[in-house]
Formats: C-alpha cells, sequence, structure tokens
C-alpha cells in the first residue's frame, strides 16, 4: 500500500495478481448484474490507488480494506440498477457468450446459472459473508471487519448460507 | 456437516463463479490503462454523477420552474384576497 502511495503501478499490478480473481468472483456474486463485474472490479481497484495515501494498516488489512469498498461500490450499483430497472431504463439482459458451444462451456454456464440463483436466493449478509470465505479466503475476524460485524455473526451467517445453498443446489455440491 | 464439506463446498462455489477469473492480465492491463489517463478517477465519478438520476431530476426542476413562472406571469397583477372574495361572492355584494 505504501508502494501505491507513492505512484509504484509495478505494486498496483501485483495486487491486481493476488487480489484480482477473488474480487472479481466477489463481485459477480453480489452484483445483480454480475457481468458488470469485471467493470467494477476495475473501479475499486482505482479507487484503491486513489485512496491508498489514506489506508492506515493499523485499522484493517489490506484485504479487508480492498474488499469493504468492493462491497460499498456493489451496494451502491445495485441501488443504481434497481432504480434503474423500476424505470424501465435496464432490462439487465444476460450477456451472450459467443465462444464456442463445447459441452465442457455448457456445463460450466449451467453450473454458473445455479450458482447465481442459489446466491440470489440468500439474503444479503449471508450472501457476502459466504463469498467472502469462499472467493477471497477471508477468516472470520477479517469478514467480520470487512462486513462490521462481529466474528460469532459471521460464523451463523456462514453456517445458514451454506445450509441454505446446499438446499438450493439439492445437493449437488458438497 | 463437517469442515472439510464445508471447504469442498466454498471450493465449488468460487469455481463456479469465475472459471476463468484468475487470469488476470484483461484486468491488471485495463486498470493500468486508465490510470495512465490524467484524472481518471475524477471524470470516472463525475460521469457517473451526470448520467445517473442528475439529468431526470434537473429536467423535473426545470419544468417545475417553468410552470410556476408561467402561472406568475400569466396570472392578473392585481389579484388579490379581496379580488378574489368579490369574484366568489359575485356582483351583488
Amino acid at each position: 500500500m505504501a508502494a501505491l502511495a507513492i505512484g509504484d503501478r509495478q505494486a498496483m499490478a501485483r495486487l491486481i495478481r493476488r487480489h484480482g480473481p477473488g474480487l472479481r468472483r466477489f463481485l459477480a456474486g453480489t452484483l445483480a448484474s454480475p457481468h458488470e463485474a469485471e467493470d467494477l472490479a476495475q473501479e475499486t481497484f482505482l479507487r484503491v490507488w486513489a485512496a491508498a495515501a489514506r489506508y492506515d494498516p493499523d485499522k484493517a488489512a489490506p484485504a479487508t480494506w480492498i474488499y469493504r469498498i468492493a462491497l460499498r461500490l456493489a451496494i451502491d450499483r445495485n441501488r443504481r440498477t434497481g432504480f434503474r430497472r423500476f424505470l424501465g431504463l435496464d432490462a439487465a439482459p444476460e450477456p451472450k457468450d459467443d465462444r464456442p458451444g463445447t459441452e465442457t462451456d455448457l456445463a460450466a454456464r449451467q453450473e454458473l446459472a445455479l450458482t447465481r440463483r442459489a446466491l440470489a436466493s440468500l439474503p444479503d449478509r449471508q450472501r457476502r459473508a459466504l463469498l467472502l470465505r469462499a472467493v477471497a479466503g477471508m477468516t472470520n475476524a477479517d469478514i467480520a471487519a470487512t462486513l462490521g460485524i462481529s466474528a460469532g455473526a459471521v460464523e451463523q451467517l456462514l453456517v445458514r448460507a451454506r445450509a441454505a445453498l446446499r438446499v438450493k443446489t439439492k445437493g449437488e455440491w458438497g | 456437516m463437517t469442515p472439510t464439506d464445508d471447504d469442498a463446498l466454498d471450493s465449488r462455489l468460487a469455481r463456479a463463479l469465475g472459471p476463468d477469473a484468475d487470469d488476470t492480465a484483461p484486468l491488471s492491463r485495463a486498470v493500468l490503462n486508465r490510470l495512465a489517463r490524467p484524472d481518471a478517477t475524477k471524470r470516472t465519478s463525475l460521469a457517473e454523477v451526470l448520467a445517473e438520476p442528475l439529468p431526470a431530476a434537473g429536467l423535473m426542476l426545470g419544468l417545475l420552474f417553468l410552470a410556476g413562472g408561467l402561472g406568475y406571469a400569466l396570472s392578473p397583477p392585481d389579484f388579490d384576497e379581496v379580488t378574489a372574495l368579490m369574484q366568489l361572492l359575485g356582483p351583488g355584494f
């Protein structure tokens, strides 16, 4: 973070390599329009770059700080998407996949659709906690710091989220 | 459920959400390109604000002021409470 604050772009590239994959998956599971995940991941890293000088390592771990920024952006984007859909300005079409439709791709797409439906059925807090654990690999303490709740509450959210997800995926998952 | 089951479910979830998310080169390129542009974040924030509810809210306010102005301009210049009462009560008053 100190390197980012002095404008080191190589440090930014390293940060993206480290947190980019998890962040994209987190946003894909959090956003009402998952195809916006890439765009919002870019926006998150730009915000991180702009605010790096204000980062305080005593207050939060880098991952916690980055995901908190991403979460705020995602909540804001979902609110606006909801408003635009309410006004009829945004029909939220699923992005078209132009890749050749091999069986592997088809299976992956079906699994992605199943995952999104199952995640969408979870309450917001359960979904966020589960995503932070599953895709960002955070500990309960880090999730608690990111979501602003206690570690005990995180454990409860995770238990409920996993149980609900197992029901929704009808045992297809572990 | 055991912790192993939970870990398996978490891994499955992560894989399902982004089979090709591990390739960070496009994301890295896009972010670094945007950083190379002058004032990228400032312009993005401004664009977000301008592109979202502001135009609609501005149009509505504009129409409201226009309607108010027209009403004021078209109303009789000396239309006060006394005139209004006399009109209501009729010419026999």
